[in-house]
């Protein structure tokens, strides 16, 4: 009966919300020795705190950007209307309009409009700080430049 | 020899009696953590944060499955694939739909960002979906997203109207999406407009 009881008080911690946030949190991390010297890797070293890195995941959610996207270590429902992000940050060009680099991706989250006026991402209102924990995050957790 | 095997022996009736009490004493426990966990109050109720995956999944596939049957006793329109139908359903998505879900090139508002689950793309929804099934969750709402049900908002021409242009969504681009907004406002709109619109630049 005991194990009934752990099991059962197991199956009830995974319904806490945010357990399943951890999944695919390191993945990339140790692959940064063999990256080259670009810009994009300077950025990509600033590590997140654990406080940031829950506030890029809360605005990844609260901008809306999963009923579009999948987010690595972001719950969501299954959406396709844009490409995943898992790999946001090993691809060369962001939105397939700007080069690949921190700067330009935060930029492409707070104004995709001005960037691409025929883009179906609009404009979420985005602010500075959330834009670049947004960036840092893909770039920590989106594969590697 | 013999005595291992009586050892060893336990009659069916026992059998089945420990059964039922392991049974029992299952379901007696698995209540009792279900009501422990609900009156903790530990489950975050709160709309910032997402459901746990497990969670999300249980909920999401509960309502697909609840979505597919009960829309099967829909049935569509004869007149549902006129351009007028969809034309017509226009101002309706911008009065009711848009607030929350956005359209092509168009952020929902921040009532509708809040939300959790955050509103499905209908793009996704026209692509995925059928008429019935875009029909059924207009007109009766879904429990717990904060889908209203529309059925005493508009009758049910109105609501197959908003149908055909939410299934529309899925060949509209965001420039044909502001010019559609445009000849709206110039109080245009109708089967022509949208089959300069919409149809004649797909191919």
């Amino acid at each position: 009966m005991n194990r009934a009881l752990a099991i059962l008080l197991a199956a009830a911690a995974t319904m806490l919300p945010g357990c399943g946030a951890e999944e695919g949190a390191d993945e990339g991390a140790t692959m940064d020795a063999a990256s080259g010297s670009s810009r994009q890797d300077r950025a990509a070293d600033v590590e997140l705190t654990d406080s940031e890195r829950d506030r890029a995941r809360l605005a990844l959610d609260s901008y809306g950007c999963t009923s579009c996207h999948l987010v690595p270590g972001v719950v969501g429902k299954e959406a396709f209307v844009g490409p995943p992000l898992d790999e946001a940050a090993s691809r060369v060009y962001v939105a397939g309009v700007l080069l690949n680099t921190p700067d330009n991706m935060q930029r492409w989250i707070m104004e995709p409009q001005e960037v691409d006026p025929l883009t179906a991402m609009p404009d979420l209102g985005v602010g500075e700080r959330d834009a670049r924990l947004i960036t840092q995050y893909l770039y920590e957790h989106a594969g590697r430049p | 020899m013999g005595r291992r095997e009586d050892d060893g022996h336990v009659p069916w009736r026992t059998r089945l009696r420990h059964g039922a009490i392991g049974v029992a004493a299952f379901f007696v426990l698995a209540a009792a953590g279900g009501a422990a966990f609900v009156w903790s109050g530990v489950y975050d109720i709160g709309a910032l944060r997402q459901h746990s995956a497990p969670v999300l999944a249980l909920l999401t596939t509960t309502m697909d499955r609840s979505i597919d049957e009960y829309a099967e006793s829909v049935d569509v329109p004869a007149r549902f694939g006129d351009p007028a139908v969809a034309a017509a359903g226009f101002d309706s998505y911008q009065e009711s739909c848009q607030q929350c879900h956005g359209a092509p090139g168009v952020a929902p508002d921040p009532a509708g960002l809040g939300m959790t689950p955050v509103p499905t793309n209908l793009a996704q929804s026209a692509r995925m979906r059928d008429p019935a099934e875009i029909y059924w969750v207009t007109r009766n709402g879904l429990k717990m997203t904060g889908m209203p049900a529309w059925e005493f908002s508009y009758d049910d021409e109105e609501l197959w109207q908003l149908t055909a242009f939410v299934e529309s969504l899925e060949f509209m681009s965001p420039v044909q999406y502001a010019e559609l907004a445009r000849t709206e406002d110039e109080g245009a709109l109708d089967a022509a407009a949208w089959r300069e619109v919409v149809e004649d630049r797909q191919r």
